[in-house]
């Protein structure tokens, strides 16, 4: 690090993988939305078709905020960007707009958990979802093959693992053929070859006909993923806390 | 859940295939096999089941069924060893109060029992899973339940007075559990009791009441099927999590409790005593489970997966899949759910079992058509452009945590990460002061002589959630200080010209009384509120794309200065090379501080700050000092340098 390039501020790396995130995705058409930090239990759980008794709900997940005077319904600190998905079909449909929707939504989400090098109470998703006549399992391949590719070089293989999330149906973990390695093998990927990158589906026709979608109708894909974790693969970053620090022996990094 | 290969074998009519081959299938269409350990001729396979298919797959059978079906494995329907009722043992009455929360209950009294330790043929299927061998009846129920995921109870039922009765508890009610707890009941809790008092939590843990002992000679074996909310409600609010519990709260089918009982008395009858006696089973089942079938097409098959399967394909797979079905004359394929497939029940759920089956490699890449391009919202919009224009007059950009001290914030969490900051920050200057006080304390190694910085997040307060910018500057002396927070406030201006801002608003500040640091602040979205929408995304520029990101030394940096009289003809690169070189590694910064010429010297003057530290240990001042001689005395050697 030279003199000369402390002289100019630096962007935080969260920023910068944003900032790339964004350009890539709505180059192919996808707007950025955003949404609140603060939630109710509706939008953060019940819209997404999450069971009311599901553990994720439980105190040792997610952050609830103390009743307060007033409120109608339960506040949490969201749990993930997936909230956003609800608050952009329910305006879209206010505003008689019908789809097709193409939205990424990057943004600061919480969790209850012990934090350590790889875990953090508060840490950034990027949400992704797309809503036409006819959008299938295979444009989400495509969709985060070229997101991947622009954002970590090379042709990285996306990889669909079956898993379970409530508000997808097929849901999915994604998996990235390892950009360093390309597949055979290093530190990055802990010799799998493969990366577990993000998490993904089909929208559930619950999640669709609560925002007031005709599911037969209607159908998409959703897709989201830490983007601390993407910094800490892209550039070795070795503690996550770093990223929350303030600090520029970190920051001037970049 | 951990699954023995060998005990999956039992369910499955010819041999599985290699592990490798096993577990890369189970890993991509079904589970994630997280760990495998080779124990003699057997191996353990750690495999996460989600909650989706913990109805049937928390079972060796169950496991064993998806396997087959993955891999084209033809199952092996277990048979149960024959036994007959004895009329002379007494029936067991039972009443269930409430049948949503306890849909069927099996009980069977057994006279006659020997409980003794478990033969070796129980004993080794508890100790390959890692458990430990309690006795024969203890071990036949947690085979049972590793077997086909179904939970059972047995009671003593000499210490059962009266009947067995499944009832909610009554408030302030009591339970010794069987861990020796002493639980008191709200009354939300289901129960099993008998005419006196709370035998088992019903589903969670079972009570001292009615404990089996070395001396009993009569039990009552217990299979039933409780509601998984309720389950689910009392594990959490006792803190008592059991193999049970877990199956319980995640829901299994009310027919497993049937054919689990028939297992659990065959068991019973072969290793329970040579005198065994085995009573009518009383079944309370007054709502049974009816078929399950789920229509899908071909059609909605790809349209929602992406791929081309015809007919004749998606019904190989669902043979392949071992799921019966017939075709109708709307060309439908109507799918008969399996008893235990809680988690088929609508036709994407059917899709995604055919995805699955058919394997989602297969899927290929597709990107959608969009006619225009996306359009960012108006915050990251203006937050870039805020983040460049601050950028270019040295200002970082920090990321500080939303959760702040009593007082530093209006929204409270109710179960806080630290009981220290129990709020959601109301504003950032907090957040960007602790970071400035950071920072100037590392000026020296970061090659600073002050630190600006800024961030912009979100804050809270009880009328609203909104973004706010904060920009800070800190300082080592207070008339640097003074300095400093003058252009900030100069900075901040022109921000607001830059964005083309007229309004007026309210300014945030903070800053410490010596003025070594200060902050300025805005409310973000009343800022760009006038601004107009945007229409495009504005990239970043970025010039540093190229970042080899260096870990951070958790050791203490210290810092030392040399002051050099050189001759003219010296450049700084020779001295810089020659300072880092005799330095060695240990120094992470040289920044020259001061260069000048007296006017009565022909030599030049100059000032080197060496920063040392290590990656491995603390560096001690005599280390430092040792290094610092070495480079006077090189530069003093030097042809008319002098240090001074």
């Amino acid at each position: 690090m030279s003199d000369e390039a402390t002289k100019k501020g630096h962007l935080h790396p969260l920023t910068i993988l944003i900032d790339q995130i964004s350009g890539i995705m709505t180059e192919m058409g996808f707007d950025v939305a955003d949404g609140p930090e603060i939630e109710t239990e509706y939008y953060n759980f019940d819209a997404l078709n999450v069971p009311k008794d599901h553990s994720s709900r439980d105190m040792q997940d997610t952050f609830w905020l103390k009743p307060r005077a007033g409120d109608i319904e339960r506040y949490l600190l969201r749990t993930h960007t997936s909230p956003v998905q609800i608050h952009y079909m329910k305006e879209k449909l206010k505003l008689g707009i019908l789809p097709p929707y193409a939205m990424i939504a990057p943004g600061k989400v919480f969790r209850n958990e012990a934090t350590d090098a790889t875990h953090e109470a508060q840490f950034f998703q990027v949400e992704g979802m797309m809503i036409g006549k006819d959008i299938t399992l295979g444009h989400l391949k495509g969709v985060l093959e070229h997101l991947f590719s622009k954002l970590f070089g090379g042709a990285p293989v996306v990889r669909l693992r079956s898993s379970f999330f409530p508000f997808v149906e097929p849901g999915v973990e994604v998996d990235m053929q390892c950009f360093k390695c390309a597949g055979s093998g290093c530190s990055v990927c802990k010799n799998s070859g493969w990366i577990e990158i993000m998490g993904g589906g089909m929208v559930h026709p619950k999640v669709l006909a609560g925002c007031d979608l005709d599911a037969e109708k209607w159908q998409g894909f959703a897709f989201g993923g830490g983007i601390d974790r993407i910094a800490m693969l892209k550039w070795g970053i070795d503690d996550v806390r770093l990223l929350y620090s303030g600090d520029l022996r970190v920051i001037n990094q970049f | 859940m951990k699954y023995s290969r060998n005990w999956l074998q039992e369910h499955l009519t010819t041999p599985l295939p290699a592990l490798l081959t096993l577990t890369k299938e189970v890993t991509l269409r079904a589970f994630e096999v997280e760990e495998i350990e080779i124990h003699g001729d057997d191996v353990l396979l750690e495999i996460k089941v989600l909650p989706d298919r913990a109805h049937d797959a928390l079972s060796h059978r169950g496991m064993a069924r998806e396997i087959g079906a993955l891999i084209g494995v033809v199952r092996k329907e277990r048979v149960y060893d024959s036994f007959t009722h004895s009329a002379t043992v007494s029936e067991v009455k039972v009443t269930v109060e409430d049948s949503t929360l306890c849909p069927r209950y099996l009980a069977t009294r057994i006279d006659a029992v020997a409980v003794t330790d478990s033969p070796e043929a129980l004993r080794s299927k508890i100790e390959v899973l890692g458990g430990r061998s309690i006795n024969n009846l203890v071990d036949i129920t947690n085979i049972v339940l590793f077997d086909i995921g179904q939970p059972l109870h047995v009671f003593d039922a000499d210490k059962v007075v009266g009947g067995i009765t499944v009832r909610l508890a009554k408030v302030g009610e009591e339970i010794t559990t069987l861990d020796n707890k002493s639980v008191v009941l709200s009354g939300n809790e289901l129960v099993i009791a008998d005419d006196e008092g709370v035998l088992a939590l019903a589903g969670v843990k079972g009570g001292k009441k009615a404990e089996v002992s070395n001396t009993t000679t009569s039990i009552i074996l217990e299979c039933a099927n409780f509601n998984s909310t309720l389950t689910r409600k009392t594990s959490q609010r006792l803190n008592i999590n059991t193999d049970a519990s877990k199956r319980y709260e995640n829901g299994i089918t009310s027919a497993l409790a049937g054919e689990s009982c028939v297992y659990a008395l065959a068991l019973i009858a072969m290793y329970g005593g040579n005198e065994v006696k085995i009573g009518a089973t009383t079944d309370v089942y007054p709502n049974p489970e009816t078929p399950v079938t789920v229509a899908i097409t071909s059609t909605a098959v790809n349209r929602l997966l992406g791929i081309t399967l015809i007919d004749e394909k998606v019904g190989e797979v669902l043979a392949r899949a071992q799921l019966s079905f017939i075709k109708n004359d709307k060309g439908e394929f109507l799918v008969n759910i399996p008893e235990e497939r809680l988690d088929l029940r609508i036709k994407e759920d059917m899709i995604e079992e055919i995805g699955r089956h058919v394997g989602y490699e297969n899927i290929v890449s597709v990107l959608p058509k969009l006619t225009k391009k996306g359009v960012p919202n108006k915050r990251l919009y203006y937050a870039n452009k805020v983040r460049q224009f601050l950028a270019q007059r040295g200002y970082s950009e920090v990321y500080t945590y939303s959760f702040a001290k009593r007082g530093e914030g209006d929204i409270e969490v109710l179960n806080p990460v630290g009981k220290d900051r129990p709020f959601m920050r109301n504003e950032l200057g907090t957040g960007v002061e602790t970071a400035l006080v950071k920072n100037i304390y590392n000026a020296s190694l970061l090659g600073l002589e002050e630190v600006r910085i800024f961030e912009i997040g979100n804050v809270f307060s009880h009328t609203d959630e909104h973004q706010e910018i904060r920009i800070g500057v800190a300082a080592n002396n207070k008339k640097k200080g003074v300095l400093l927070e003058n252009q900030m406030i100069v900075d901040m201006k022109d921000l607001r010209e830059f964005l083309g801002v007229i309004e007026n608003q309210t300014e945030l500040h903070s800053g410490d009384a010596n003025k070594l640091s200060s902050t300025l602040g805005a409310n973000f979205d009343t800022l760009v509120n006038d601004l107009p929408e945007p229409t495009e995304y504005q990239p970043l520029a970025l010039e540093n794309r190229d970042v080899h990101y260096q870990t951070l030394s958790a050791y203490p940096f210290i810092v030392r200065d040399i002051a050099i009289f050189v001759p003219q003809e010296v450049t700084e690169e020779y001295i810089e090379a020659l300072l880092k070189k005799e330095g060695g590694e240990l120094v992470v910064r040289l920044s020259q501080f001061d260069k000048f010429q007296k006017p009565d010297e022909t030599r030049i003057s100059y000032g080197y700050r060496l920063v040392f530290q290590s990656f491995t240990k603390t560096l001690t001042d005599d280390e430092i000092n040792g290094i610092m001689e070495h480079i006077t005395a090189l530069c003093n050697a030097e042809n008319n340098w002098q240090v001074r």
